[in-house]
């Protein structure tokens, strides 16, 4: 679970920044916040 | 057990939502600080500027290179779920973790979502980011009852995601690379 949202999250990304360059961004974004998982 | 539910739900909701306003308010804040200090640079130094910083970062956390991550030393106050009830704690704790810059940064990359607003001068696109990075963290809250089996296991479970650190961190590295290729084709 803790790997595999982020890496949804990253495949998403990837795949919709063929639309719009800046879902690509967004999604490292939310990738980036999902991992301060490990700072709670 | 629906009231706890209930209950619980209101909190994790509270605490979203002031995250999301204090992320909105710094993000926003920050692209429009960037406008008045450096404007008119945003294409010419501001994408490669936080291009080497993704880069730099990147390296950092796959263990390339070695240096201390300039950071508050500040932790969110446990005790505010003792003084207040759990709805103002909630919110407070949101309020002061969607600030992004008063507390713990834990990785490098973070620091983007500091430098990228300033330096492209964007308060639209800067509040976006701080908004995403908090809703991306926040999830975390949301999925906590998939993650905890019950309150006791709290400790434990803990104690095991930081037993992943080095995973966690890969998965930071997964977020740089996306931001790195954003920025990287914004160049082209």
């Amino acid at each position: 679970m803790a790997v595999a949202i982020p890496l949804v999250a990253a495949v998403a990304g990837g795949t919709a920044s063929a639309f719009d360059a800046r879902s690509l961004l967004l999604a490292g974004v939310v990738v980036l916040g999902w991992s301060q998982l490990v700072g709670l | 057990v629906a009231g706890k539910k209930a209950s619980w739900l209101a909190q994790v909701a509270l605490y979203t939502l002031a995250g999301a306003a204090s992320s909105l308010f710094v993000g926003g804040t920050l692209g429009a600080a960037g406008a008045l200090l450096v404007p008119g640079l945003a294409r010419t130094v501001g994408v490669p500027a936080v291009l080497g910083l993704a880069l730099v970062a990147t390296t950092r956390e796959l263990g390339w290179v070695r240096f201390p991550l300039p950071q508050p030393r500040r932790q969110t106050k446990d005790i505010w779920g003792k003084i207040f009830s759990p709805p103002v704690a909630a919110t407070l704790w949101g309020l002061d973790l969607g600030l992004l810059v008063t507390t713990r940064l834990t990785f490098s990359g973070t620091w983007l979502l500091i430098l990228l607003p300033l330096l492209m001068q964007d308060a639209m696109l800067g509040a976006l980011l701080l908004l995403a990075y908090w809703l991306g963290r926040a999830l975390v809250i949301w999925i906590a009852p998939l993650l905890f089996e019950d309150a006791s296991s709290t400790p434990r479970v803990l104690e095991e995601i930081n037993d992943h650190y080095r995973l966690f961190q890969l998965v930071h590295v997964v977020g740089l690379g996306l931001v790195i290729a954003f920025l990287a084709s914004s160049l082209a």
